[in-house]
């Protein structure tokens, strides 16, 4: 019996040891802890550039077409040329607090302000990285906070300021006032124009430097009327000898093109695919279908379509069959849908340089400053092939003259024109009249996403979407 | 570990004695033995240790004695008696006298014999006494005793599992005596967790299936098999293809997390169920227990309680599943074989609008929109062939699918080593139009070893399985809804594309899809018998399965529009898991009762390795399947999960004179799914059992044959929640940017949460009526579930839509079971047998502090079922506007879209299952009903639904539209606008919520067993069976199946004709 009992507990004594060792795991051989992630340049970088390659990995996921053709499906530039529901709602100005793609930009944008933040606090106090390379990712996080932020606040209003990753506190935050959340914007971008050096990390221009910072800057200046800084913001972008515009409009959207400040490398490269934007518009074959599509009221007449550039360059149609006639224009920035050839050619632009000459051009006509506004304006009338703008335009005409040249340089790209509409107040007066009894004035905004709103009881609806 | 305080209690049941006189003084006459025990324990302190039953035999003493040495004491006292002693430190140890003198001349020779089953299969350890008196022994290994007895004495046998014998001796022997499996189901046996005891003796809740209920149904998962024959247990087909998986619900929803699978143990080593797919087939994943052949199963148990289940610990939350394999039996070598062979349906197709009444409805919405149909908008009306009318359902799903099915086994074995060989083909092909085989194929071995004259055992099985699903990629169920003229082929004779959102379903079968999957299950018990009663053994036991899948698109079956070229899809995934299980179990006789114990650890690991790769570029689409053909690879996702889980457990039994059983046990777990501060948790139950049928005042009664109340409570847990959810840790991104892959947080991590808890309660009567020819179990059970491990929804504002955590609410499961099985009529010829059972759960949210301010406020509410569905209230058709009228919450207040109601919920108010057996000389029929009592979304339910008169066909509900001002509509008007917000509220509105109850008849089997024609050949059996699955449902249910509901495919209708023979 005693034998027994020695026995018994001997195995069990045993195994309480064993147990505590054996169930302490080795980390998964797929994942990195974070300590190990800001220990060297390679993965502290790793973790930046992973926003760049989640912002563009998909079609449907951020940049390319929902950043830029359903914004612009708001503002009435794009169409898409057949019946969907999930695009109906932004062709209609319908948009409603469950629609899929209001939910998708609202979650993603704030997915990839957590990465910022984790990567913010991670290199703040990361010990062993590169002074130099530390700093510029540093940079590049505070820009990316502020890039997701300043889309947020234009699309949705007032929206939740995220500046850290406590999910406690992030989880229960209430919709800030547009300009806290400003505030927050222009700081962050200070921070980041001091952090990221003036040249591109990798020679490549798919990663921000400081010009990219001072850019959205004066953007961000821009949009809150705040013109002496924004005209030297974007003045300092403009005095950059790195930049400069490109007089053949079919260069402009190649990959390092010079105007390019910052764009996004296309990684999910199936099929010889380069950009989305391309894939998705330019038709796969002759007689193909192009999906998204440009107004021909709203957009193609207001060009001089026999003189300007970019109507012969960055506009293409298809002519219908059983006439010959026009049958619809599309977006042809990017010419590149599927290429037999592994080097990617294009690069999906965020900001550019003609952007800048616009923004100090309205800053200086806020100013009074009408002569050096018109000079801006003309720079990029000149380039598309067009006369200067006379020189008795008053300040109302040449505020007109410039959202004009802004509609007409920078269609289909990152919803500027919704953004100008909505900034200048503009948007009832525009877009009543073409979009009829669809459109109510409080569809400058978009819904609180229901998703958002049924997790967080201190998110309130924008008006008209209770 | 506290398990060691629980043995060390019970090694304290030794007893120890102070230190007392060496001599005795008595004065006794005619007293019983054990008075003059009582009298040496108090004038020496020595202890008597010995079994009650000896002492029947023993004559009263009578004796004197003064100072007399204890030695010598003892000798005189025993001299005459039946019994021998040993004195060991203090205590007097008794044993029987060897029977050494004839004592009556005509018994000079011991009676000796074997003991066999029906089957000719010899019994080992059967108990064989002498009625009226007090000799018994034990049958060998061999299966052969010898007794002192001789003819005119009556023999008493009794087996586990078998009918008490008796017989009268009338020759000298050697004799063979034959015993019957018990009749009463309450001598059969019972697995539970680490080991067997008999349905009279348990405190727990447990089910069982026997393999004669598992084998003839033409199912190909053993889970199918189990429908409607479980209380408790609800499973139900997620699909009606070939290797779908199946969702199985014991006793309700604990969790709020909705993992509600049990713990599956096969032959004592837990199965890991986690699917393998890389990518989903149109199966979905694959069910992971396919890979277990029905064929090779003697039983399955179905454990419920927490005193059955709790034993498994933190893991047996939502129950557990006992899956025992078929084993050889000793005797004759036998050869079985069985083919089946059948076809199916689909069980139920929709009736759809013709393209005449499809056409109408689409003019009519674009009147009612006061649009002008183009080509673009209206491809239907303007450009499609207007007679064309394809029945996609037919086309799609309506063709037959074959089955086959052909299983061979060979068993034998002497009584001391036995085998079981087995291998089993299994061919089906499915209702869509390629053939499409699912093919599996499997081997099964079991051997079974004891020697070192019974003291040593070991068993060792292994199971090897193989299969392969030539599908493709998706179900086409979905497509029930094209319009009825779509073509499928363009003027040139290629297939028809609009747009790009547009698939063509035709084109789509070329897409393949084969995933091959082969599993090893192997598994050993050690066993060796230190002492009478007490044994070690060592379970080991290693899982191996792994899935290789292949896809490919080519470019013919893809829409030109928005094709990127011809693709593949590799996914391969391992699962490699192993386990350690040492036991020690221990039996003792106390007084007039069994005193069992039993003490283990566990050990156990897993890995779970796999990875996707997406390949493009290929040379030729012929090479599609060639990963090496492919310009260009993409790594998709990789795979890795370790997990690691140890624990300590331990059980007492005591069971007095089979009337009060009390049982206990315990576990310690520690699972690597939890942060490095709350690894281990405790669990364990109590349970009790009194049997009142074996008190005086009811025994031999005449028609309450037996009666057993039994209770138990206790704590179980769960740990289903995914690997490393407390790590914080960045993964790469699925695309390298700038030459490498960024890296991304893997998680929002959280390193506190804890295991998962449900104390489970339940209160049981057992009754058996007419010589148990009726037996009754009800069975009240209460679970509550708390400290709930919740995937935490979070504002997406925070960056990840959840987090892993426990919250403090509170989950009631509570119900009742009954089960009634019945000889109905047993003649000579003719039987008539009902199985019957019914069980209701009510599952309710007790508590959840804060949920007015939680991210669950709309999902779930306090006092409603966790299967809740809201929704908006239907209040009819406007007769003016053909638009839903959607009803405020309030009725007193003015409508208000926002207000979501309840519309139901989707787990059942009740079910069960009726099974009738009539058999009839060599004739056997068994009809199993099994019913559903519940509510769910109907056809037209949910966002993927579209809108009256869009561009999809609808169902027949489409004539009763609204069509102009004044019509009492059943449904909205027809409108081409996608997205209206009429259809949008009214398709997740009552209007389509509904009665999704049916009655199905799950199996229909006819045996006709021929051996009787056969005698005179050398066949010990041979029948045929015809057997019918889901031949007939009684629902009003309108989509494709009440269910696997929604739109999938439903599941079959199969007729099988099959063949047995035994050689």
């Amino acid at each position: 019996m005693k034998n027994i009992h020695i026995l018994l507990i001997g195995v069990l004594l045993t195994s309480a040891a064993a147990c505590k060792k054996f169930v302490d795991t080795p980390v998964p051989k797929n994942e990195l802890v974070s300590g190990l992630v800001f220990s060297d340049d390679k993965s502290a970088t790793a973790s930046v550039t992973g926003i760049y390659s989640n912002m563009n990995a998909f079609n449907y996921q951020y940049a390319n077409i929902l950043m830029s053709y359903l914004n612009g499906m708001l503002a009435g530039d794009v169409y898409y040329f057949s019946a969907f529901a999930s695009y109906d709602v932004f062709k209609f100005n319908e948009l409603l607090p469950s629609s899929q793609y209001v939910e998708t930009m609202w979650g993603n944008q704030y997915g990839f302000i957590y990465q910022a933040n984790s990567c913010i606090e991670g290199l703040t106090g990361a010990q062993g990285l590169t002074p130099a390379v530390r700093s510029q990712l540093l940079g590049e996080a505070y820009f990316v906070r502020a890039f997701m932020h300043f889309y947020l606040v234009n699309m949705y209003g007032d929206v939740p300021l995220i500046t850290s990753t406590n999910y406690k506190v992030n989880n229960v935050k209430a919709r800030e006032n547009t300009a806290v959340v400003y505030d927050t914007i222009i700081s962050d971008l200070k921070k980041a124009e001091s952090l990221m050096g003036a040249d591109y990390p990798t020679g490549k221009r798919i990663r921000p430097n400081k010009a990219a910072a001072s850019a959205l800057l004066a953007r961000a200046y821009l949009y809150t009327g705040k013109w002496p800084e924004a005209e030297a913001a974007a003045n300092a972008v403009l005095t950059n000898g790195r930049y400069s515009l490109l007089q053949d409009l079919n260069s402009v959207f190649l990959a390092d093109s010079r105007e390019a400040l910052w764009q996004l490398q296309p990684v999910n490269v199936a099929g010889g695919r380069n950009t989305w934007e391309g894939f998705a518009t330019v038709p796969a074959t002759a007689t193909g279908t192009a999906i998204f599509r440009l107004d021909s009221v709203n957009l193609i007449h207001k060009f001089d379509t026999t003189t300007d550039l970019r109507f012969k360059k960055w506009v293409d149609n298809r002519k219908a069959a059983a006439t010959g006639n026009i049958a619809y224009y599309f977006p042809y920035k990017y010419k590149v849908r599927t290429s037999t050839s592994s080097t990617i050619t294009e690069n999906s632009m965020v900001m550019r340089l003609a952007e800048q000459f616009l923004i100090r051009a309205e800053a200086r006509i806020q100013q009074d400053k009408l002569t050096e506004g018109r000079s801006d304006l003309d720079s990029i009338r000149l380039r598309a092939g067009l006369t200067a703008l006379p020189t008795s335009l008053d300040k109302p005409a040449l505020l007109l003259a410039t959202e004009k040249e802004r509609q007409l340089e920078l269609f289909a790209e990152w919803g500027h024109r919704w953004f100008d509409l909505k900034r200048t107040g503009r948007a009832p007066a525009v877009l009543k009249p073409i979009k009829g009894d669809k459109w109510q004035d409080t569809d400058v905004l978009y819904p609180i996403p229901a998703a958002a709103r049924s997790t967080n009881i201190n998110l309130t609806q924008n008006l008209g979407y209770n | 570990m506290r398990l060691t305080v629980l043995l060390i209690i019970a090694g304290c049941l030794r007893v120890s004695a102070a230190s007392y006189a060496q001599s005795v003084s008595v004065s006794l006459k005619n007293v019983p033995l054990e008075e003059v025990f009582a009298t040496v324990k108090q004038q020496t302190g020595f202890l008597f240790f010995y079994d009650r039953d000896m002492l029947t035999a023993t004559k009263p003493v009578t004796i004197k004695a003064r100072n007399q040495a204890l030695t010598a004491f003892l000798a005189a006292v025993f001299s005459n008696q039946p019994l021998d002693y040993a004195i060991k430190d203090k205590t007097i140890f008794l044993k029987r006298k060897p029977v050494t003198a004839p004592e009556t001349p005509q018994q000079a020779q011991p009676l000796t014999g074997t003991v066999k089953d029906q089957e000719g299969q010899v019994l080992i350890g059967v108990s064989i006494k002498v009625k009226g008196t007090t000799k018994g022994v034990v049958t060998d290994v061999n299966g052969k005793f010898s007794i002192n007895a001789g003819p005119g004495d009556v023999l008493v046998l009794s087996y586990i599992g078998f009918e008490p014998y008796e017989v009268q001796v009338s020759n000298q022997g050697p004799l063979t005596l034959v015993m019957k499996p018990a009749v009463s189901a309450l001598d059969e046996a019972v697995i539970i967790g680490y080991g067997t005891t008999i349905r009279r003796k348990n405190t727990g809740s447990i089910s069982t299936v026997q393999s004669k209920d598992i084998a003839d149904q033409p199912v190909l998962d053993p889970l199918a098999a189990l429908q409607g024959r479980v209380s408790g247990l609800m499973i139900t087909s997620s699909n009606g293809l070939p290797g779908s998986s199946f969702n199985v619900m014991l006793r309700g929803r604990n969790s709020i997390l909705g993992a509600t699978d049990p713990l599956y143990i096969v032959d004592g080593v837990p199965f890991v169920t986690d699917p393998l797919n890389q990518f989903n087939s149109a199966n979905g994943t694959q069910s992971p227990l396919a890979s277990i052949s029905p064929d090779d199963i003697e039983r399955i148990d179905i454990l419920k309680d927490a005193d059955a289940t709790a034993i498994y610990g933190s893991r047996a939350g939502n129950g557990v599943i006992l899956i025992t394999t078929k084993k050889g039996k000793a005797g004759q070598t036998r050869f079985n074989l069985n083919v089946t062979s059948g076809g199916s349906k689909v069980a139920n197709l929709l009736d759809m609008l013709n393209t005449q009444q499809y056409l109408e409805m689409r003019r009519e919405a674009f009147a009612n929109d006061g649009k002008t149909p183009d080509e673009n908008t209206a491809p239907d009306l303007v450009t499609w062939d207007q007679n064309a009318n394809t029945n996609w359902q037919k086309m799609m799903i309506g063709n037959t699918a074959n089955f086959t099915n052909v299983s061979a086994s060979l068993s034998g074995g002497t009584e001391q080593t036995r085998f079981l060989f087995s291998g089993t083909y299994d061919h089906q092909t499915t209702v869509m139009p390629n053939s499409l085989p699912f093919r599996k194929a499997g081997s099964h071995f079991s051997l079974d070893h004891t020697g070192l004259g019974g003291k040593f055992k070991a068993t060792l099985s292994a199971n090897y399985n193989f299969i392969q699903d030539k599908s493709i990629a998706t179900d086409l169920t979905g497509y029930y809804n094209l319009a009825p003229n779509f073509p499928i082929y363009d003027s040139t004779g290629k297939y028809f594309w609009f747009g790009n959102s547009f698939l063509n379903p035709v084109a789509m079968l070329h897409r393949t899809s084969d995933a091959r999957t082969s599993s090893l299950i192997a598994n050993s018990t050690l066993r060796y018998t230190i002492l009478p009663g007490l044994n070690a053994k060592v379970s080991l036991g290693y899982t191996k399965r792994d899935m290789k899948q292949v896809q490919a698109y080519p470019l013919i079956s893809q829409n030109p529009q928005n094709t990127t070229g011809s693709f593949s899809y590799f996914g391969n995934s391992d699962l490699a898991s192993w386990i350690v299980e040492p036991q020690i179990d221990y039996t003792r006789q106390i007084s007039k009762g069994e005193l069992q114990l039993l003490a283990g650890a566990t050990w156990q690991g897993d890995l779970l390795q796999g990875e996707r790769i997406n390949a493009e570029n290929f040379v030729n689409d012929g090479l599609l399947e060639d990963i090496k053909s492919a310009g260009r690879l993409t790594p998709i996702s990789s795979t890795y999960n370790f997990y690691r889980y140890t624990s300590g457990f331990g059980r007492i039994t005591y069971n007095w004179d089979g009337k009060y059983i009390v049982n206990a046990s315990f576990r310690r777990d520690g699972s690597t799914r939890f942060g490095p501060d709350n690894r281990f948790g405790n669990f364990g139950a109590v349970g009790a059992a009194w049997v009142f049928s074996e008190e005086n005042f009811l025994r031999n009664n005449q028609v309450l044959s037996y009666g057993k109340l039994r209770a138990s409570a206790g704590v179980t847990g769960s740990d289903r929640i995914g690997n490393y959810q407390y790590l914080e840790s960045w993964s790469s991104t699925s695309y390298p940017y700038d030459g490498t892959p960024g890296l991304t947080p893997a998680r929002l991590p959280n390193g506190t949460y804890r295991w998962e808890e449900t104390r489970k309660l339940e209160a049981a009567l057992e009754l058996g009526f007419l010589q148990d020819k009726l037996l009754f179990n009800t069975n009240f059970y209460r679970n509550v579930s708390s400290n709930m491990l919740v995937a935490f929804m979070l504002s997406p504002q925070v960056g990840f839509t959840e987090i892993t955590d426990n919250f403090p609410a509170k989950v009631l499961n509570t119900g009742w079971e009954f089960d009634l099985t019945s000889v109905n009529i047993r003649r000579k010829d003719f039987e008539w047998r009902t199985m019957f059972n019914l069980s209701f759960n009510r599952n309710e949210l007790m508590e959840y502090p804060g949920i007015e301010s939680s991210t669950y406020k709309d999902v779930y509410v306090v006092g409603k079922s966790l299967s809740i569905v809201k929704g908006f209230r239907f209040g009819g058709i406007d007769p003016e506007t053909g638009k839903a009228i959607i009803l405020a919450a309030d009725p007193d207040s003015p409508q208000d879209p926002d207000d979501y109601n309840i519309l139901g919920k989707t787990m059942p108010d009740f079910f069960g299952g009726l099974q009738n057996t009539f058999s009839y000389k060599g004739l056997e029929l068994d009809v199993l009903f099994q019913f559903v009592k519940q509510e769910g979304p109907l056809l037209n339910y949910g966002y993927l639904s579209q809108a009256y008169g869009t561009i999809y066909n609808k169902d027949i509900s489409a004539l009763g539209r609204w069509r102009q001002k004044g019509d009492q509509a059943s449904v909205p008007m027809a409108t081409t606008l996608a997205n209206n917000s009429f259809y949008d509220y009214y398709r997740v509105s009552s209007g389509v919520w509904g009665d999704a109850s049916f009655i199905r008849l799950k199996n229909i089997a006819l045996r006709y067993n021929l051996s009787k024609v056969l005698s005179r050949y050398k066949v010990n059996n041979l029948s045929v069976i015809l057997s019918g699955q889901n031949l007939l449902t009684i629902t009003s249910y309108d989509g494709f199946d009440p269910e696997t509901q929604g739109l999938r495919m439903p599941p079959m209708k199969t007729i099988t004709a099959g063949l047995k023979l035994t050689l």
